[in-house]
């Protein structure tokens, strides 16, 4: 029986890019050898969803992120991204992601706009990139963010790094 | 009210017991009551929506945050429990309202109101809280709202209620249920306090004529109760006196019939009682009747 789920074909995007499974709050990966979980809530930690990710852009477990929606507004917190706020998750979901983060070059292009970039990568209309951003009210402190499609549902993955 | 154990309830949403309480604990939803023996019951609504939520979220905090938002689809006891712990009247009658969409009255009330009243109740011994002293007034008046939709009786027999229930006490409720039921069945019913002093029953004897007289509630004086039985029963002809939620107790001596703890259940039995004794035709009067009053 695991010798079949070995042989399972490797989940590709639309790009034809391969995707990874990963824990919606932990990170985590699971294991792709075990039979399917019954539901998408993750055996590990109980707190997050399992979603996937191309294997470039999704986080390893000790990696902050956080997942967005088209709204903007936040949809998960990691347990690292929680301890590097200084948030709960419970309190950060459903707000907006200019709460929490902001773009570091406040001069950018518009097409390079933090914000302009998480709708257009959520929505499906944009690959994956690169950004600098900082925590709001915060100076001196920049993380390089990969900023990519994750789900389902769609949405934006925004690692931090 | 439809409801899960742990077990089950977990299984359905694919997690662990242990995960299901650790989201108990951390988020406070779902909200689970709890059985006599401390076991958790979950609302099977609230497990189904937070089983959509998962669908559409990315997060077990934001599937959370969604299904409780969007509440637990149909009105359930827990809904209606959260807005009447907030004192939240509006809240309150929308969701009876919502409930009366998919609903008859009485399972309204046997399945809604009667049970989220009674998950807020205050232990033995213990002052009633204020938010039990809320929803006790929220659900007086609304069930006094609908006994005044109630159609005109059609049947021409009668049903007396005393109630022996307490100030704040659930019991209460349940006997404006049982009145409420009877009424929409076109019984002529009339609920009336035990506390009427039980020799002045002659007139209310007389106007409603009451082939069947219940007594409820637990917290009167026992003797007061079985003083009101025996005048009713001296006082009108072929009358037949019966026991809803233990007014007299379970000493187990008592020839009083019992209709059991559910207004519907027993309004049927009352019903059935009359549908029996409605062939035969019965006389009017009690001969005896002046001698009471």
């Amino acid at each position: 029986m695991r010798r079949l789920h070995a042989l399972r074909p490797a989940p590709v995007d639309e790009q034809g890019q391969q995707l990874v499974s990963f824990c919606g709050h932990c990170g985590l990966r699971p294991d792709p050898h075990a039979p399917p979980p019954p539901s998408r809530v993750c055996g590990h930690c109980g707190l997050g969803l399992v979603l996937q990710a191309a294997v470039d852009l999704a986080p390893r477990p000790d990696e902050p992120f956080l997942v967005v929606d088209t709204s903007l507004s936040v949809c998960a917190v990691s347990a690292a991204a929680e301890a590097l706020f200084a948030i709960d998750e419970t309190d950060a979901v459903n707000k907006h992601i200019a709460d929490f983060l902001v773009p570091a070059d406040a001069n950018a292009p518009s097409a390079e706009n933090l914000l302009a970039l998480l709708v257009d990568v959520a929505a499906g209309s944009r690959e994956a990139c690169t950004a600098v951003v900082r925590p709001r009210q915060e100076y001196g402190v920049r993380f390089w963010a990969r900023i990519g499609p994750c789900g389902s549902p769609r949405a934006a993955l925004l690692v931090l790094s | 009210m439809s409801v899960l154990r742990t077990h089950a309830a977990a299984a359905m949403l694919g997690v662990s017991p242990n995960t299901l309480r650790s989201w108990e604990r951390r988020f406070g939803y779902p909200t689970p009551q709890r059985t006599a023996g401390g076991h958790r019951q979950f609302d099977l609504a609230e497990i189904e929506a937070l089983r959509q939520a998962f669908e559409e979220t990315h997060n077990v905090s934001s599937a959370i945050s969604v299904a409780r938002e969007r509440g637990s689809g149909p009105s359930s006891p827990t809904r209606l429990r959260s807005a009447l712990r907030r004192f939240d009247e509006v809240e309150a009658d929308r969701i009876l309202e919502e409930s009366l969409a998919v609903r008859s009255v009485e399972r309204t009330v046997e399945e809604v109101l009667l049970p989220s009243i009674d998950g807020l109740g205050a232990a033995a011994g213990e002052s009633p809280s204020a938010e039990l002293g809320f929803a006790l007034r929220w659900a007086a008046g609304w069930l006094a709202a609908a006994k005044r939709v109630a159609p005109a009786p059609t049947r021409p027999e009668g049903v007396l209620i005393f109630d022996a229930s307490a100030t704040c006490d659930i019991d209460a409720l349940h006997a404006q249920a049982l009145e409420l039921c009877l009424r929409r069945a076109g019984v002529r019913t009339l609920l009336l306090t035990a506390e009427l002093d039980a020799s002045r029953l002659a007139h209310v004897l007389q106007a409603i004529d009451p082939r069947l007289v219940v007594l409820t509630g637990r917290r009167a004086w026992r003797d007061a109760v079985s003083r009101i039985a025996y005048q009713t029963r001296g006082a009108v002809n072929l009358v037949e006196v019966l026991d809803f939620r233990g007014a007299l107790g379970d000493s187990g001596y008592s020839s009083v019939p019992r209709l059991g703890m559910s207004a519907v259940v027993a309004r049927d039995l009352l019903l059935a009682r009359l549908n029996a004794d409605h062939q035969p035709a019965r006389p009017r009067r009690a001969p005896g009747l002046a001698k009471v009053s």
